[in-house]
């Protein structure tokens, strides 16, 4: 039998503070629905037999993070998981590693070769640090002293604007070095920034607490959202989340107690910093919510008025839908806006957080995720309650002004 | 609203034969959508064919089947059929009525959303 090769990858993680750790579950979550489990994901860092949980695995546990190294087989995940991925930065074929710079070009793995020696490939080379700033001029010399004569002594051109290649040094926290390049083609590049069309201050349509863009990718990876899923926001508002799913190809359906938020009354409002309102398709339509849609080319969602308390689903809708993404009202955002009295906002939250299961236990299919945002305020401890009929897949906390924060949870129905 | 929203739907007021609601269209539209075999196929199972059918036929497209065809996966035109009816036929204005005679509560679309909200004391 023929052992299959394994090759070294290196995820790089963005290292965005607002984002937390929201990049390792989306990298769990993403190989997994292209088929490599998180236990072969991790499998050098812990050991089978004490095997963390996913929300156990955090940057702390993570050696080297936002560097992650593993072992794939498959290298065709690598352009599958970048073309739907928020914060995977990149993920890199791991070409040399070493304690000094000088160990890197004798470490050179012999199939990178190929790329470092073929005068038919342009290049471009850069640097990724960990946490840390290095001067322009620092940059350049080591870059040189890498990838020049004296190091790879790479023959490939350079082009710095669409190169066939992208060389990365990457120095970790512990001041050790790994080479690596990309072997996504350029086209795929392009691809990998799909979710800055989606971003909010573009967005024609707007209400006070619309989900931000990428926030809402977040969720659509958290839930596995593929092409043709049905997918149900039960607050659907002005459609964040739905326009994130249906990116994904997802038929999508959304209720929302505010009809005229929908419609386009009251706090609802058309954006008039957006550049759909110069499109020569933009054409003013209601419900507002449609606009959404339109400015992205998206089908318009499946939308009914109605309470959350009372859904008027027909028995049909038993197990009718593979995800449920929401954030729920009387939010962190909410609550910063609004100097309600807390108690009644927390009596209403409860209400609403017990209601949203109530109707995942019914309208969600077995296997199908329920992913919420849920808000933490000062004092409250950073933990997600036991759940019947459901098992917690993972839970990541976002910081927020004054102390505040969210949690991320993804819960998968049994 | 399409019609796949109104195969879901009942009234909430009461609680006996209270589904399929009664529709009325004062104003539909047709919006173009890409024809999609595998999304067609996997809404069919989780239909109640009848009551689509029923109110398609109602609605005016009298030669709308009223069972599912055999070998439905190679019925190409019945599926492009179906895709026109659930996917790109939305009631932009109109009304739902609950079907139980002693309800007949009033549910109206307006700019394509059925408002199945209802006031506190019939609740």
């Amino acid at each position: 039998m023929i052992q299959e090769q394994e090759h070294t990858v290196t995820l790089v993680i963005n290292q965005s503070i607002e984002m937390g750790e929201f990049g390792i579950q989306e990298a769990i979550q993403l190989f997994e629905l292209f088929g490599l489990s998180y236990q072969e994901l991790f499998k050098q860092y812990f050991p089978l037999n004490q095997f963390p949980k996913k929300y156990q695995i955090t940057s702390q546990t993570l050696p080297n993070y936002p560097f992650v190294d593993i072992q794939l087989k498959d290298l065709d995940l690598i352009p599958k998981v970048l073309s739907r991925s928020i914060l995977i930065h990149d993920i890199l074929y791991t070409m040399s590693r070493g304690n000094t710079l000088d160990e890197l070009p004798n470490n050179v793995l012999p199939q990178a070769m190929q790329y470092i020696q073929n005068p038919n490939l342009s290049c471009k080379c850069d640097i990724i640090t960990s946490y840390f700033k290095i001067t322009q001029e620092k940059r350049v010399q080591l870059i040189e002293q890498v990838f020049g004569e004296k190091g790879f002594n790479c023959q490939n051109t350079i082009n710095l604007t669409e190169p066939d290649i992208l060389y990365y040094l990457i120095i970790t926290k512990d001041q050790k070095y790994i080479a690596g390049c990309t072997l996504t083609k350029k086209k795929k590049r392009r691809e990998k920034n799909f979710a800055r069309n989606y971003e909010l201050p573009n967005r024609i349509y707007l209400g006070p607490v619309s989900l931000a863009h990428d926030l809402a990718f977040l969720m659509a990876n958290q839930a596995q959202v593929q092409e043709n899923d049905l997918v149900f926001d039960p607050f659907a508002g002005t459609g964040s989340s739905l326009v994130a799913c249906s990116h994904f190809g997802a038929i999508c359906f959304g209720s929302e107690i505010d009809g005229y938020l929908m419609k386009g009354h009251c706090i609802g409002y058309l954006n008039k910093k957006s550049t759909y309102l110069k499109d020569p398709n933009y054409k003013q339509v209601k419900p507002y919510i449609h606009l959404n849609f339109h400015q992205y080319n998206l089908p318009t969602p499946n939308l009914i008025q109605a309470d959350v308390h009372l859904p008027n689903f027909n028995p049909r809708i038993e197990s009718f839908f593979d995800a449920i993404i929401c954030d729920p009202p009387y939010g962190i955002r909410a609550s910063i806006q609004q100097d309600g009295n807390e108690q009644d906002l927390q009596a209403n939250r409860t209400a609403i957080y017990k209601r949203m299961f109530e109707v995942a236990r019914k309208v969600l299919r077995r296997g199908g995720r329920l992913v919420y945002l849920y808000p933490l305020f000062k004092g409250m401890e950073k933990k997600v309650d036991k759940e019947e009929g459901f098992e917690l897949i993972d839970f990541r906390e976002q910081k927020m002004v004054d102390k505040r924060s969210r949690l991320l949870v993804t819960m998968e129905k049994l | 609203m399409r019609l796949l929203v109104h195969n879901l739907l009942m009234c909430n007021k009461c609680d006996k034969n209270n589904y399929p609601l009664k529709i009325e269209v004062n104003k539909s539209v047709i919006m173009e959508l890409e024809f999609k075999k595998d999304a067609i196929l996997k809404l069919i199972p989780k239909l109640d064919f009848e009551v689509l059918s029923n109110t398609v036929r109602e609605l005016g497209f009298k030669q709308f089947p009223k069972q599912i065809p055999p070998n439905v996966e190679q019925d190409l035109a019945f599926l492009k059929d179906l895709h026109r009816v659930l996917f790109e036929t939305h009631i932009m204005d109109g009304q739902l009525t609950c079907p139980n005679p002693s309800c007949k509560r009033n549910y109206p679309i307006t700019n394509g959303i059925p408002n199945m909200i209802l006031t506190e004391d019939e609740q």
